[in-house]
């Protein structure tokens, strides 16, 4: 199944779309903030002309930098994009088949967060050292979840290929309803937390760690950082929806239909997102000590999952 | 669509809303949940006649809905409302993760012992004969664990839950007798219910199950 | 004798003889010239690499090829020294070959260090102790067997005990002690199969059919043998005080290689010798539980250290975990008759084996080259040292990635095998598989994510940000010998995972040989297949591609949407520290890094101690054993053999008069012997 010249394509197009559609959805949130507060708001392009005015700046590095955290802004984007291109966004089936697999996709998100948390420690701030540290941290507690509930729709589905599961959710052909409705619940939360956003935006706490991995970072580095976690965030929701919520999407390559799955994934995308808008404008950070009771209540979902799987309900 | 698939599914959500049930930190809370989940039964009757086109189970669903859905849930609002003991608060019980932990493995060991057993015909309906036989245990864990008399009371009529849907997967065609007897059970459980747990309030301002204790010898 | 058809550097078998000689002389060679300690250096790296070229070619020689035996007379009758170079003994030689080559050349410039305090005897013991693994690893007779396991241990116990300081001596004392205590389990394993078979060859063994419950006794002491050996959670606990008490490069061929002589003698008894009679399921199930604890523990223990080669030795206990939760998967494969998940499962332990022995001897030597400039391993005295040592920062980098299984390297080529393995027995048949294995996907996905975390601490904490070391300039990048041997291994690193392809058919048929079941498709084109192309796919060379691609996207944004007028970037003044100006106690260090996680998993560490009191109640009853043996030892002397002796003495004083010194009574004596003797003969 190594991708052909029109999948492969097809793979390329769709990061270069979420790379670029990112910007869009960060500023959303923005609005949505601004409303609940009963502002106007900054409109959705500011997040462009935000990156534009950046770029124009210059870049200023701590006196005890190294390379990694020069190098760490162009290494998260390229990660991203490649884990991009192998996610069944708008097509039931994966581009990018041989980085379309669950396990490949969690490890490269691996891959982006050793080198956020390395540059952390790199840059010799110590905001940004604790950043890292619970961003990693955060990471390590929603593992088990994460990686439970897709190995139950895996089991669900025969194969843990992405594309696979997602058109076995789609076509019904789950043996068990109620494990991949709950998986699917239990994997919504670890995205959840995944996203950074309010109420488990740790590891960037803006008030506590004035953002902490992103101190120290200014001008070009600063925005393609901003940007990259902007498509990090699109991503991450377009994975969920790519495998649970995959009605809609494309089935075959032609014109048609992947345009028809654009448009079902973009609307998903702006409901979920505005779903996420208004809960994380709505709650309180929480406290970081009290993480693992979330986690641990994630896992137990996840497990519950598993229980119905094994049982056959 | 419509097939044992759905029934099994139904039947998982059963638990889902159990544990809801279970977790919610008020009972006022708790008879919405269990109103709830007395409709996801009734749904499960309603596919069970379709399928297998058992005109007995039309009859089930009508009455269960009735008194567990609309009638039991009222009472227990209207009633258990008035009841607030401030000093118990949620009523501690389990932490959800072992809740939740202790539900899985109820259910697990239900399947077990269900697939040990053989019945025929229902060899396909046996992920949802677990999850009855399950509820009866999730009920005594209800009993057992929570300290707020109230909550304990839907411990009991999961466990009644739990035994309707037994009924309803092996003999549902039993006299309409059984079927009035569970139904009214529930009604009459939950009134008596429900003026013991306002006459206790009445003399000992407390709802905590931990304070009954004037028959310890 | 095998085949003289073939010139001798063609065949494996003889290459080995001449690698294992070439091993004995140098190290011979070494000790003989104890006072002339360069000449001992040179003598030792250079006999090394010879020898661990030809285990090298024998080894990979022998991974693909028909088995070889080797025989020849031995003095005992019950014990024929037999030697057999099957593909997994190839894999063990090449892989043991390959670190003593690294660990040779790194040694030109790291044994200088040692000048003076016994040069001639380290590069003795360091050789020996590789010839003894590589004879480990071949023998066909379990008394020789067992013979060579304990000269690994002794030559390696010197090893750990070379700094002759009071850590090393208890560390050394701890690690003989239970190398020993498993050594006993290993024998009356095999006493128990010769028993049942009436002989100590491992060809007889691996034909008889030896009735349960014999063979479940034998699985489980030869399992708690060579666990103790491989350093499986409960018994792990010389590890972390005996790695870090060796030279590093001795650590780096310990860790590397000598803990997967422990997974090779639980493979060899659980699937070669008890091949025959029937496995059990619950032997399966039990390494993968082993397996599943040890990964995690030995991770969550790691994190909590700040002395480096201490980090790494837990390390290990955690690969270790995870190599046997692949060996786990397929002794399940066996014994559920799934050829294809036993293959899959045998397959992904003997790659991570492999993986493992490779980025853990490089991490090894890179802490090394740490140690060597800065003199300390407390990771908090250093800091900021990428800038003075760029290459060992690289390659120490290329071995944390590859560690952490980041996608393309050869870590996360095994742990992706693994994974699917576990998968795959997750849809099979049996009921405690089904449950069993995603639990451990589970935790091999918790370990994963703290082997980041670990990792990143490490590296940041030792090459990255500002340094805490008061002898920063006169730092400076190590000398060369050392920086080829970590730079081959880095290489090795990338290479066994871009060339996954070509290297993961070799795995799947080297593990297809020890289950004695077909084939299975692992790869195609440059495709990796865990056996059935719809389970999965992955391709690392593609990965690796992908990611230098899109990394051009990036830089095209920044140079297109640049402004100009000024320079591009500039290096600042302090980082930002809320108006005071940073001194060096702000940044984070080790503990502080890893804080969060020994709060949140505050039990498990709290159960190590738990665990330890139970190790020093044994030391204790040790030491209470060895008081009364003291005590009892001087009764047989004082209440039997004393007063016999006092009898006898007395007797001989009495006797003593007869000799009286004057010579008349002497001819006195003569005659009246002679008289009775007349007397007698008359008579």
């Amino acid at each position: 199944m190594f991708p052909d010249l029109a999948h492969f394509a097809l793979a390329i197009l769709q990061a270069i779309l979420v790379l670029l559609a990112a910007p869009l959805v960060s500023g959303m949130s923005r609005v949505i903030r601004a409303k609940m507060h009963t502002r106007q708001g900054p409109g959705l392009l500011q997040d462009y002309r935000d990156l534009v005015k950046l770029m124009q700046r210059q870049d200023v590095w701590p006196p005890d930098a190294g390379w990694v955290f020069r190098a760490m802004p162009v290494i998260l984007m390229a990660t991203l994009l490649v884990i991009a291109t192998g996610i069944p966004m708008f097509t039931r089936f994966s581009p990018n088949s041989v980085c379309g697999d669950l396990i490949t996709t969690i490890y490269l998100f691996a891959l982006a967060r050793f080198f956020l948390g390395l540059s952390g420690i790199d840059s010799g701030s110590s905001y940004a050292g604790i950043g890292s540290s619970r961003e990693l941290t955060v990471g390590v507690l929603v593992e088990p979840t994460m990686l439970l509930s897709l190995f139950v729709a895996a089991l669900l589905a025969g194969s843990t290929d992405l594309g696979t599961i997602s058109s076995a959710i789609a076509a019904g052909r789950c043996h068990s309803i109620m494990a991949a409705v709950i998986a699917g619940v239990a994997f919504a939360f670890a995205i959840y937390v995944e996203l950074g956003v309010l109420p488990y935006d740790m590891a960037e706490a803006e008030q506590e760690l004035q953002e902490g991995p992103l101190t120290e970072y200014s001008g070009r580095s600063l925005a393609i950082l901003k940007w990259s976690l902007a498509l990090k965030q699109t991503i991450v929701v377009g994975w969920f929806i790519g495998l649970f919520l995959p009605f809609g999407a494309a089935v075959s390559l032609s014109p048609a239909a992947l345009v028809l799955g654009f448009l079902a994934f973009a609307a998903k995308l702006l409901v979920i997102f505005a779903v996420v808008g208004v809960v994380s404008n709505s709650v309180a950070r929480t406290r970081f000590r009290f993480m693992p009771r979330h986690s641990w209540a994630g896992v137990g979902v996840a497990s519950l999952a598993f229980v119905f799987y094994l049982v056959g309900l | 669509m419509l097939s044992y698939t759905l029934v099994n599914g139904l039947a998982g959500l059963l638990i889902v809303t159990s544990q809801m049930v279970i977790l919610a930190k008020t009972s006022r809370d708790s008879a919405k949940f269990y109103a709830i989940q007395s409709l996801v039964l009734v749904l499960i009757f309603l596919t069970l006649a379709k399928i297998q086109g058992n005109e007995e189970l039309y009859l089930w669903s009508v009455s269960a809905f009735i008194t567990k859905v609309v009638f039991v849930p009222l009472v227990a609002l209207k009633v258990f409302g008035k009841l607030h003991d401030e000093k118990l608060g949620g009523g501690g019980g389990l932490p959800p993760i072992l809740s939740i932990a202790l539900s899985g493995v109820v259910v697990i060991l239900c399947f077990v012992v269900v697939l040990g057993v053989s019945l025929p015909g229902a060899a396909s309906i046996k992920p949802a004969l677990a999850v009855s036989l399950a509820h009866f245990f999730l009920g005594l864990s209800c009993i057992v664990t929570q300290r707020n008399i109230l909550k304990q009371v839907f411990g009991y009529c999961l466990m009644e839950n739990g035994s309707h849907l037994t009924l309803a997967l092996l003999a549902s065609g039993a006299p309409e007798l059984v079927e009035v007897g569970i139904a009214t059970d529930a009604i009459f459980a939950v009134v008596v219910m429900a003026v013991l747990g306002t006459r206790i309030f009445q003399k000992l301002q407390t709802l905590d199950a931990r304070q009954l204790t004037s028959l310890k010898g | 004798m095998s085949a003289a058809v073939h010139p001798f550097w063609l065949d494996p078998m003889q290459m080995l003889l001449v690698s294992v000689g070439v091993f004995l002389l140098g190290g011979l060679a070494s000790l003989l010239l104890g006072g002339r300690e360069r000449a001992a250096i040179r003598v030792s790296g250079v006999a090394g690499i010879v020898g661990a070229l030809a285990g090298l070619w024998s080894g990979c020689r022998s991974l693909v090829g028909p088995v070889h035996g080797f025989d020849i007379a031995s003095p005992f009758p019950f014990a024929h020294f037999v030697l057999r170079l099957d593909p997994f003994s190839g894999l063990l030689v090449a892989v043991i070959s390959l670190l003593a080559l690294v660990t040779a050349i790194y040694s030109f410039a790291y044994v200088r260090e040692y000048i003076g305090r016994g040069v001639g005897p380290m590069g003795f013991f360091l050789n020996f102790f590789v010839a003894a693994m590589l004879l480990v690893v071949t023998s066909d007779n379990a008394f020789w067997f067992i013979v060579f396991f304990e000269m690994m241990s002794l030559a390696s116990y010197f090893l750990v005990i070379f700094d002759q300081n009071q850590e090393a001596v208890s560390a050394g004392f701890l690690y003989f002690v239970v190398a020993h205590a498993g050594s006993v389990a290993i024998m009356a394993a095999f006493f128990l199969m010769a028993n049942v078979t009436g002989s100590f060859d491992f060809a007889t063994f691996r034909v008889a059919t030896i009735p349960s419950p014999v063979n479940s006794i034998v699985f489980v002491l030869a399992f708690l043998g060579f666990g103790a050996k491989a350093g499986i959670i409960p018994l792990h606990i010389w590890l972390p005080r005996a790695h870090p008490a060796a030279p590093s490069h001795a650590s780096a061929l310990m860790s590397g290689v000598m803990i997967k002589i422990g997974v090779f003698g639980i493979v060899k008894v659980g699937v070669d010798l008890l091949g025959a009679s029937n496995g059990e399921l619950w032997w399966g199930l039990w390494v993968l539980f082993f397996g599943a604890i040890s990964s995690v523990l030995g991770v969550v223990y790691a994190l909590a250290e700040h002395d480096i080669k201490k980090l790494l030795a837990y390390h290990s206990v955690e690969n270790i975990g995870i190599i046997l939760l692949g060996v786990g998967v397929g002794m399940i494969g066996l014994a559920i008759g799934s050829p294809v998940l036993a293959v899959l499962g045998f397959m992904g332990g003997f790659y991570h084996l492999l993986n493992h022995a490779v980025f853990k001897g490089l991490l090894f030597l890179g802490a090394g080259s740490v140690i060597y400039r800065l003199h300390t391993k407390d990771m908090e005295k250093m800091g900021g040292l990428a800038r003075a040592m760029p290459w060992t920062a690289l390659s120490f980098l290329i071995g944390a990635l590859a560690i952490s299984a980041i996608p393309p390297l050869n870590g996360f080529v095994s742990e992706w095998y693994t994974y699917q393995a576990l998968f795959a027995a997750a849809l099979s048949d049996s009921w405690a598989a089904r449950i069993a294995t995603p639990i451990a996907a589970v935790m091999l996905a918790l370990t994963g994510a703290l082997a980041v975390m670990c990792f990143v601490k490490a590296y940041g904490v030792i090459f990255s940000g500002p340094s805490r070391n008061p002898h920063m300039a006169e730092i400076r990048e190590v000398p060369r010998p050392m920086v080829v041997g970590m730079a081959l291994l880095a290489a090795a690193c990338v290479a066994l995972g871009l060339a996954a392809p070509i290297v993961a058919p070799i795995m799947g048929k080297i593990a297809a040989a020890t289950a004695g079941v077909p084939q299975i498709t692992l790869a195609s084109g440059i495709m990796l297949i865990p056996g059935n192309a719809h389970q999965a796919v992955l391709s690392t060379p593609l990965v690796a591609i992908l990611l230098l691609a899109m990394a051009v996207l990036p830089l095209v944004l920044k140079a297109a949407l640049t402004g100009t007028g000024r320079p591009a970037s500039r290096r600042g003044a302090a980082p930002w520290a809320a108006g005071y100006l940073p001194d060096s106690h702000m940044p984070v260090t080790a503990a502080s890094f890893a804080q969060p996680i020994r709060m949140f998993f505050r039990p498990l560490y709290s159960m190590r101690n738990d665990l330890s009191r139970g190790w020093v109640w044994l030391a204790c009853a040790f030491e209470g054993f060895v008081a009364w043996a003291r005590r009892t030892e001087p009764r047989w002397d004082n209440e039997i053999i004393a007063p016999v002796v006092d009898g006898t003495e007395n007797v001989g004083r009495r006797l003593q008069a007869i000799q009286g010194g004057d010579f008349r009574i002497y001819c006195l004596y003569i005659v009246v012997a002679l008289v009775v003797l007349l007397a007698l003969a008359v008579r």
